[in-house]
């Protein structure tokens, strides 16, 4: 499969591995002595790595920066709500995290840019294993690593491609997608939104089931159902492209109008046109490069938007905040 | 107080049955004794008493399910039923006998198959039945890829491993 195809429909890729300390109870919430030793512990074993690790402890940061944190997907809004205790050691390239008293001590989580999970998986384990030198992990040889909530036991591992399907979803085909999946221990859900929705027709593909898979059967499953929905979804583009050009191609435009001069737009609002932006400079009907487009994605959310308002002095709204951001982006672009 | 038959009405009357090993006091709602007392009124002491002892018998099966509490951390079975999560690794084994069946809905197999620590020490047994399960999976593909040599040579295999495991059983 061509670079270009897996870039055109996946946005990025991540692997989060699950572990907690062998002789502290799981959760830190009720106990800040075993709450700041964990961070200690985590503190200590990424300072072994070569590459640097920068320490952020929720509760010295305020809210928009803990934010920003959940934008960049470095960290979990779960981890939010332990903002007392929550920390993360993030790699300076953003590429790694290690988030603290979440619902596990440690969640390790490696984000690649692609269908490249063994490299993601890699990074992830290099973390794991220079934690694993300073403590020791809660392990069974039956159960595997054991988690808080027994739906991670056994690799403790998530595996994930984050995907964009605009097709799929127009031609309302992630139904049949979402139950032909199921049955291979896999799970698709929106990203961004509530409930069903998905915002933006963004969907992370994970596995559901831990226990009793290696990492390697793991990561081919997701492999595998990621290159089918890639072939998928580029077919039905192709489709589109041929049936419904003009149609198509006025969709695109107006969205793209839309940010390029809109003067405030929420969250919504954004995900609508994003799509048609992504999708627009992939068919090379639009000629943004596709790291900015990506980009967007981060800097146009709400905390970004209110950060970027604050930094420029400017009385804005969050909304109109956004929308400066994304003409800002759009004006710096072809 | 709850009666100790059904678990949902309130127990209003209280039959106190002296067995071999000693007295005990039950307390049931009107309903159930009245399905204990047909048994009487039967003509039928033996299945009276049976039944008042299946509710003996009982207490631990009914009682196990929520009160069941972990010796390391002192959560409940209830409270993880709750919640949906559990406070420590010795929940995993107090709870193992409730957990099974979860774990097998929710992953479809309870062995573990991915990485393990740097530090574990393997038990040779383990190793063994980890052998024996692969060389199983291997013959099945052997047997549905129609390859019937190469399934010979794998059962020839597993004999031979299954009986050295029995001999040191012995
Ligand atoms: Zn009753
Ligand atoms: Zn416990």
């Amino acid at each position: 499969m061509s670079e270009t195809a897996i870039r055109n429909v996946i946005v990025s890729d991540r692997v989060r591995l699950a572990r907690n300390y062998h002789d502290l109870p799981f959760s830190t919430q009720k106990s800040p002595e075993n709450a700041l030793l964990c961070i200690a512990r985590a503190r200590e074993a990424m300072e072994a790595l070569e590459q640097e690790y920068t320490l952020y402890q929720l509760n010295a940061m305020p809210q928009v920066e803990r934010m920003k944190l959940v934008e960049r997907h470095l960290i979990s809004r779960d981890l939010l709500k332990n903002a007392d205790s929550g920390a993360a050691l993030i790699r300076t390239d953003k590429h790694v995290s290690v988030m603290v008293n979440e619902e596990d001590h440690l969640r390790i989580q490696a984000i690649g840019d692609g269908l490249s999970l063994q490299d993601t998986a890699r990074e992830a384990f290099e973390a794991e294993e220079a934690l694993e030198d300073v403590c020791t992990f809660s392990f069974d040889p039956q159960l595997g690593y054991l988690t808080s909530c027994p739906t991670n036991t056994g690799t403790g591992m998530r595996a994930s491609l984050m995907m964009h399907l605009p097709m799929l979803t127009r031609y309302k085909q992630m139904g049949n997608v979402n139950q032909s999946i199921a049955k291979l221990g896999l799970t698709i859900r929106g990203i961004y939104g509530e409930g069903s929705e998905a915002l933006g027709d963004l969907y992370q593909v994970s596995n559901q089931v831990t226990l009793g898979r290696t990492e390697e059967e793991i990561i081919d499953a997701v492999t595998a159902v990621g290159k089918k929905m890639i072939d998928m979804e580029q077919a039905l583009r192709q489709r589109a492209m041929k049936e419904k050009h003009a149609e198509l191609t006025d969709n695109i435009w107006r969205s793209y109008g839309l940010l390029r001069y809109a003067r405030q737009m929420d969250e919504k609002e954004f995900m609508q046109h994003w799509s048609n932006l992504r999708l627009g400079t992939v068919l090379e009907i639009l000629k943004t490069p596709l790291a900015s487009v990506d980009e967007l994605l981060t800097v146009a959310q709400s905390a970004h938007a209110k950060r970027y308002a604050e930094s420029m002095g400017a009385e804005l709204t969050v909304d109109q905040a956004r929308s400066a951001m994304i003409r800002t982006t759009l004006r710096l672009t072809p | 107080m709850l009666c100790e038959e059904c678990g949902k009405n309130q127990a209003t009357v209280s039959i106190t049955v002296t067995t071999g090993s000693g007295t005990n006091t039950r307390r049931l709602c009107p309903e159930c004794m009245k399905k204990m007392e047909l048994n009487l009124v039967k003509g039928d002491i033996q299945s009276f008493l049976s039944s008042v002892l299946s509710v003996l018998g009982n207490e631990k099966k009914t009682e196990e399910k929520p009160s069941v509490v972990c010796t390391a951390c002192g959560l409940s079975y209830a409270e993880f039923e709750h919640t949906g999560r559990l406070g420590c690794a010795q929940c995993y084994r107090d709870f193992a006998s409730h957990l099974k069946p979860s774990l097998q809905k929710i992953h479809g197999r309870t062995q573990h198959a991915g990485r393990k620590p740097k530090a574990f020490v393997p038990d040779p047994q383990d190793e063994l039945n980890q052998r024996i399960i692969e060389l199983r999976k291997q013959m099945d593909e052997a047997v549905a890829d129609e390859n019937f040599e190469e399934a010979a040579r794998l059962r020839d295999e597993l004999r031979a491993l299954t009986e050295s495991q029995e001999v040191t059983e012995q």
